[in-house]
């Protein structure tokens, strides 16, 4: 089983690298947050403003315990093939088990303790960037002790999803071996039939959309010029679930209204089809994202000026920003691998590589607009609120807008060359198209 | 006006070059094929895993390329379109039916159904009511607000059948279309096809299923990458029809298995109504000349149509598998060219060079394809001992000129362009 292990990562190399890097760079954040945390909780500030304030390194560290599991899922679901082969040869699940310890026991072993040496860097950097405002002091073996818990936490959760992942595999073993364990879940819900003498107007949908919009622009206002505490508390909830709603709903909704008026522009047909495809495959991981940051600067609102609130708001939001990327990129690529037979067959239909790269670039245009330029407003929106009251300094607050365009400007260039690319191999290969493919 | 919808010349197909290059094994999905597929047709490809099915409906219908050799479609040649212009084509002409169906999953069933008419930027009505008719016809009505994953294998195989129609092309490619259904639906399928190509519509259609075969018009039996065998349903019943592929496919199969010559095997073939008289006299592939006292190489036999030389009696088979016989002494002259034709080999891509002869009767053109260096110096010694006039065959030489990197590069030509010149002096 070892040489069996030990060819499997040989042959796989790139993806056990690049899952190796991302869990290392994770629990390097993770260092970070906890440490920030226990500085703060040497300071023995206010217990109010230090719920406040302590409540960001938490919740970021709470979120990338989170996506470590999120990125450890897509990791063990891009295996599932291997799996089912090894289950077909004859190996009991046990041996499987084992072949599991092995492989992320070693990967995550080595992967936390590179992290912690990558996270007392990441420390003694942000205290470089941020000289003139303060020292950042924390104990590193309260950090480590804490962190030891996380990483079995994180153990304890791959290997919980990995017994499901087998589980699943030992009932649709022929599926998971034909690789025909396609998308189970419809991308969206057809709300208006296709028969034209069935189709009636989803009114309560539509309404329901309008209030979220409504709803969507009343709170960002009303949290921005709205002193109660409480009352922001209300608003916040209330925008994240329109923007939940609006990104998951609305679109698809669109395009059941005006089904008729989309099928004469085919671009525009395909872009938001395959846009509704591609939220659906990062569904999860999108709505933490539409949440999570914009979370981070309502914390602020919270919080009295001081300087502990740079400290703490720009790692965390970058560090975050990343990890999310990271989730964002692994789970593209496994999306990627399904749309070659996708872009094959439209090939086949007469759809010619331009046409294709068209809707490409339209269906990213819609994903930029409603995932990346919804929360990317809202942000916005606080931050003005933020450097009103002066809680941190306006070019802080513009810097961290502009890194997070800029992460997601090139993560998106890159979505589209590497489509673009797809494309092509799809396109002058035919084997995507065969049944032996 | 000609009926060819498609015409593929000696098209061999090589899924590695390297490796041929390297170890010089016969590793060809197609081999040197012929074929024609004229309008109205109904044809069954059928073969065992291996023999090249696939790759033939891939060449022919434009989505994958030949190693070598020429197809012409709609009298495009299609090695001069650009891959846009393919697309254009493939969506102009030709439908496509997948064994695994393969459905846009994002896509409703009634949106895979519009894919290729909204690409035409057809009229809102006019795609449903077009979809609707289809789906009618082919029971699907109820699913098209449905996704793929939530329909049956026949619904999802209907509904590929449905797209593949909604823009009623002229030609049907079908890969193995029934792979995926049970009888009564293939049943069920098949009679749909049959009445689609009485209404004028093309049929290529792979299978390993000889009853599925048996809807088709001609059946066509591939081995190893060549096809060996062409049969013609003609004025049969389908249960004959089915019979007579049965036969054949048993007994090549066998024959296949006990190492025989392909040669022997073709010479067994039904016999078959020559329809066009134009390219009935081409020969199938690249000739090689067998005559009595001259020992023949198997190897390049196998590979090659034999030319059969008795005295001045000359037979080989033509594209169809035909025996062509004609008598020496009915040529009233030989005219001969040189044709070059692109081997797509990756780094080693290179033009490959064939002579072609064309003797010239007053029953037609007799149009013979050659390789083998042996066979175009006999031939001309041979023509010249029957006082037959030939055109000057340095002309050859001056053609080969055209390509001189190429012509360089291949010692076999540097040898018959000795031979030539040892012939001008």
């Amino acid at each position: 089983m070892l040489v069996f292990t030990i060819k499997i990562m040989k042959s796989q190399k790139k993806n056990y690298l690049l899952y190796f890097i991302m869990m290392a760079l994770l629990f390097a954040f993770e260092f970070c947050f906890i440490a920030m945390f226990d500085y703060l909780n040497q300071l023995l500030l206010d217990p109010i403003i230090f719920m406040a304030i302590s409540f960001i390194p938490f919740m970021s560290l709470f979120i990338s315990a989170i996506l470590g599991a999120f990125l450890s899922q897509y990791f063990i679901q891009s295996k599932q093939h291997e799996f089912s082969m090894l289950l077909m040869f004859g190996r009991k699940p046990k041996d499987l088990f084992i072949y599991l310890l092995i492989q992320f026991g070693t990967i995550l072993l080595t992967a936390f303790i590179i992290g912690i040496g990558l996270g007392i860097l990441l420390i003694e950097m942000i205290n470089i960037f941020l000289a003139n405002h303060f020292t950042f002091v924390y104990s590193i073996p309260y950090t480590i002790f804490i962190d030891i818990f996380i990483f079995i936490f994180t153990l304890i959760i791959v290997f919980a999803l990995s017994a499901k992942q087998l589980t699943y595999i030992d009932c649709h073993m022929m599926e998971t071996l034909h690789q025909k364990t396609t998308q189970e879940i419809a991308p969206y819900q057809i709300l208006m039939s296709r028969h034209y003498y069935k189709r009636k107007i989803p009114f309560v949908h539509i309404f329901i959309s309008i209030i979220e919009i409504l709803i969507l622009f009343y709170s960002i206002d009303t949290l921005i010029h709205n002193t109660i505490l409480q009352n922001k508390l209300i608003y916040f909830l209330l925008c994240f679930s329109s923007i939940i709603y609006i990104s998951n709903h609305f679109i698809p909704l669109l395009f059941d209204l005006f089904h008729k008026q989309i099928t004469q522009h085919s671009f525009l047909f395909h872009a938001l089809t395959s846009y509704m495809h591609l939220t659906h495959q990062l569904l999860s991981i999108t709505n933490i994202h539409s949440i999570v940051l914009p979370s981070l600067f309502m914390l602020l609102m919270f919080c009295d000026p001081n300087n502990h609130i740079t400290l703490l708001i720009v790692p965390c939001f970058i560090m975050l920003l990343i990890l999310l990327l990271m989730c964002i990129v692994m789970k593209y690529i496994f999306y990627l691998q399904s749309l070659k037979k996708i872009y094959a067959t439209q090939g086949a239909l007469g759809y010619s590589i331009p046409q294709l790269v068209q809707i490409s670039l339209l269906k990213n245009l819609f994903f930029f607009l409603s995932i990346v330029l919804i929360p990317f407003i809202y942000i916005h929106y606080l931050g003005q609120y933020i450097i009103q009251n002066q809680i941190l300094e306006s070019q802080m607050m513009y810097g961290l807008e502009i890194f997070y365009v800029i992460s997601y400007l090139i993560f998106m260039a890159s979505m589209i060359y590497k489509e673009k690319q797809f494309m092509k191999e799809a396109i002058s290969h035919v084997k995507y198209l065969n049944r032996s493919e | 006006m000609s009926n060819i919808l498609i015409e593929a010349n000696n098209i061999s197909k090589v899924y590695d070059p390297d490796i041929l290059l390297k170890r010089g094994k016969n590793i060809y999905a197609l081999n040197n094929v012929n074929f024609e597929l004229q309008k109205g047709d109904f044809i069954s490809i059928m073969g065992p895993s291996g023999s090249g099915k696939s790759t033939l409906l891939n060449c022919l219908s434009t989505l994958d390329q030949p190693t070598s050799g020429h197809i012409q479609i709609f009298g495009k040649h299609l090695s001069k379109l650009h891959q846009n212009d393919l697309c254009e084509f493939r969506f102009q002409k030709l439908g496509f039916i997948f064994q695994n169906h393969n459905l846009i999953p994002y896509l409703s069933i009634y949106d895979n159904i519009a894919a290729p008419l909204i690409l035409g930027h057809h009229h809102h009505k006019e795609i449903n009511i077009r979809i609707q008719e289809l789906a009618k016809m082919l029971e699907i009505e109820k699913i098209l607000d449905k996704f793929p994953h939530e329909c049956s294998g026949g619904e999802c195989q209907r509904t590929a059948i449905a797209r593949a129609l909604v823009n009623q092309p002229e030609i049907l490619f079908c890969d193995e279309p029934t792979g995926n259904l049970d009888s009564k639906n293939s049943h069920k399928l098949m009679t749909f096809l049959s009445q689609l190509n009485q209404k004028e519509t093309t049929i290529v259609l792979v299978t390993h299923d000889p009853m599925i075969a048996s809807y088709g018009k001609t059946m066509m039996y591939l081995y190893d990458g060549g096809i060996k065998t062409v049969i013609h349903r003609n004025q049969a019943s389908q249960k004959q029809f089915l019979e007579q592929i049965n036969e054949i496919i048993h007994r090549d199969t066998l024959l296949f298995e006990f190492d025989q010559t392909p040669s022997q095997i073709q010479s067994s073939s039904p016999q078959m109504e020559i329809q066009d008289q134009d390219i009935a006299f081409v020969s199938k592939q690249t000739v090689y000349m067998v005559m009595e006292g001259i020992k023949s190489d198997e190897n390049i036999l196998k590979n090659s149509t034999p030319l059969f030389i008795q005295g001045t009696q000359i037979s080989y088979k033509n594209k169809r598998n035909d025996l062509i016989q004609f008598d020496l002494q009915n040529i009233q002259e030989i005219r001969m060219d040189l044709s070059a034709h692109f081997a797509n080999f990756g780094l080693f891509s290179q033009y490959v060079f064939h002579i072609l002869l064309d003797c010239v009767s007053p029953k037609g053109i007799y149009q013979l394809k050659l390789k083998n260096r042996d066979d175009f110096i006999h031939f001309i010694h041979y023509f010249h001992q029957l006082n037959i006039p030939i055109d000057d065959p340095r002309h050859i030489e001056e053609a080969y000129q055209k390509y001189p990197d190429d012509y360089s590069r291949q010692k076999y030509y540097q040898r018959t362009h000795k031979d030539l010149i040892s012939y001008k002096s």
